[in-house]
């Protein structure tokens, strides 16, 4: 093993030393990175690549969609779309048992189609869905994790900030990640749906039927929530035919949203900057991420550390699936402990020299590791859902919430088994492009 | 007070070009159809977009906008929490003062070639000038966190 290759992994230990001290992980990965290639070669060198990096990212006009479509879901956020769009679920689910939480999947997944975030679906999705379960005394076990594990569904619904980012360190389509992520979306929303109908199977007492509604009812809210439709074709329809690039969807899109908003009285001038200081936030820390991914990248380069890996793992004797098995489960185990996006952004320049000598569709492994984090999002000791849902049902002990979310992550597992099994469930729709 | 004020007023300046970023690519979009798009609107994005993060630095800091693991250092006694406080604080403000300068010596460098953008022609060396000072401002914020945690006062 070469020097260089021991003061990468020697890195990668220190990496994961400092994640411990609590120091936000953009910056850790910045920090060691930067170390790192100082010592490999000189702090000169070192410090003309801080600044260059950090120049380069951040005049990179591929990222410039980032703040752009996370405007476009704060809009959505702070403008009460959602409200009308568990409204039009609820009449059509409702009469059903468990119906309720049914429509809170519904909701959760027309939601993350015009907003990237988990956490603000599941925030938003909690604050209207928990009190109508409660009405119609629902368990606590269902009501609260179909509102954790829903409000997941938005990483692979496009706008996907994940996915952006993915397809930024890979340099993949955007457009097609998108288009990638809709399929397997739907998927794990009818499979959480059937969770929840088998569990009211087993459990009848945890989901009640709701009021029924007539036709008429039902297409009217449906009807109703023609801006969330308008703006979603308007984004995908643009991309998928060619008419815009992704980062025009974006301001398109949040510029659709926001006149809709404001023509409808739904979009206060305190929200407005609520919507606008949120989405700079946001942004800063996605982004901060991957400048702080592209030093510590930049660093592994000069170790050898991915293209070593990639030959180690080639002259391995074992079948491509079972490597890919493997990584599905440091992503999983990685998940559970570490935020979804700062977990991509650290291993994507390990993996993905590994994954393309395999011959594996990127497209494909993106939306596979985006599901297999989103388990990482309902499950302990981080689960950053489960608490969010925690801060809404105060009464709702932590350890009834996580019992609630097992059924949806054993849906998750089936729809990854899914994914893996039929690849074109993914690659099908970008492949039409 | 005089840190909190600098670090919301460049928020707002980061505001102001989100703003402008989405109103930019929408005529742009616009222009297009009618056969009159914005010249050198991805460019015009692009430094906006930088000059939005550049500006955004120091508030994303202060307001605890980015990813930590935490659950950990939440088992940590309050005597080991404060260590790890000062040495993060000093990491940081190490790091970034070497940003922050670094960034002003690639800026003068820039303006010394006369660089600028392809189709506008903009001079490009002003990004690096607010990336040096949201770098700055940063600095000076955590070294301001850390006299706090010095004196004893709470940090959370």
């Amino acid at each position: 093993m070469s020097e260089f290759t021991i003061v990468g992994i020697l890195g990668i230990f220190i990496l994961i030393l400092l994640f411990f001290t609590r120091l936000a992980v953009a910056y850790a990965m910045a920090i060691v990175g930067f170390a790192g290639y100082w010592y490999l070669t000189s702090m000169n060198a070192a410090l003309t690549l801080l600044s260059r990096d950090f120049y380069d990212v951040f005049t990179s006009y591929g990222l410039a969609l980032v703040p752009l479509f996370v405007f476009m879901g704060f809009i959505a956020f702070y403008s009460g779309v959602s409200r009308k769009l568990y409204d039009m679920a609820y009449k059509l689910m409702g009469r059903i048992k468990g119906g309720l939480a049914m429509a809170t999947i519904a909701a959760c997944t027309a939601f993350g189609a015009i907003c990237g975030s988990t956490t603000a679906t599941t925030a938003t999705m909690g604050t209207i869905g928990l009190p109508e379960m409660k009405r119609y005394t629902y368990g606590d076990r269902l009501a609260t994790g179909s509102v954790a594990a829903g409000g997941g569904i938005g990483v692979l619904m496009p706008p996907s900030v994940i996915l952006i980012i993915y397809g930024i360190l890979t340099q993949l389509s955007i457009g097609k990640l998108f288009i990638a992520g809709i399929i397997p979306a739907f998927l794990i929303a009818f499979l959480f749906i059937a969770a929840i109908y088998i569990y009211c199977l087993i459990y009848p007492e945890q989901g009640a039927r709701g009021e029924k509604f007539s036709i008429g009812v039902r297409i009217k809210a449906v009807l109703e929530i023609w801006e969330t439709f308008f703006v979603f074709c308007i984004v995908m329809g643009g991309m998928f035919f060619g008419f815009f690039t992704p980062t025009k969807a974006g301001a398109v899109g949040a510029f659709s949203l926001l006149v809709i908003a404001v023509v409808q009285g739904k979009l206060s001038w305190r929200n407005f900057l609520n919507a606008v200081y949120d989405t700079l936030k946001t942004s800063c820390m996605v982004i901060m991420l991957v400048a702080g991914a592209t030093i510590f990248g930049h660093f592994l380069a000069l170790t050898r550390i991915p293209m070593e890996g990639a030959n180690l793992v080639a002259s391995l004797n074992c079948p491509p699936w079972m490597i890919i098995a493997v990584i599905c489960l440091i992503y999983f185990i990685g998940g559970c402990f570490i935020d979804a996006l700062a977990l991509i952004t650290l291993t994507i320049p390990i993996f993905y020299p590994i994954v393309t000598n395999l011959g594996y569709d990127l497209l494909w492994f993106g939306v596979v590791i985006v599901l297999i984090t989103q388990m990482g999002i309902i499950t302990p000791p981080v689960g950053v859902n489960v608490y969010i849902v925690k801060g809404i049902a105060k009464d709702t002990p932590l350890e009834e919430i996580f019992m609630g979310v097992i059924p949806f992550i054993l849906a998750l597992i089936i729809g990854t088994g899914i994914m893996i099994a039929f690849p074109s469930i993914a690659t099908f729709l970008p492949d039409l492009i | 007070m005089l840190l909190n004020a600098l670090s919301n007023f460049m928020k707002m300046l980061s505001g102001i070009m989100l703003i402008a970023m989405m109103l930019v690519t929408c005529a742009d979009v616009a222009g297009n159809l009618f056969g009159c798009p914005v010249m050198g609107s991805e460019e015009l994005v692009s430094l906006m977009a930088a000059l939005l993060l550049a500006f955004m630095l120091p508030a994303g800091h202060r307001e605890k906008a980015h990813i930590g693991v935490d659950f950990i250092y939440l088992k940590f006694p309050p005597a080991v929490k404060a260590v790890d406080n000062v040495f993060l604080c000093i990491i940081r403000i190490v790091f970034f003062a070497f940003v922050s300068v670094e960034c002003f010596k690639y800026a003068m460098v820039l303006k010394d070639i006369g660089q600028v953008s392809a189709v506008l022609e903009l001079p490009t060396y002003y990004i690096l000038y607010a990336l040096s000072l949201g770098s700055a401002v940063l600095t000076l914020i955590v070294a301001a966190d850390l006299i706090r945690i010095v004196r004893g006062v709470s940090y959370e």
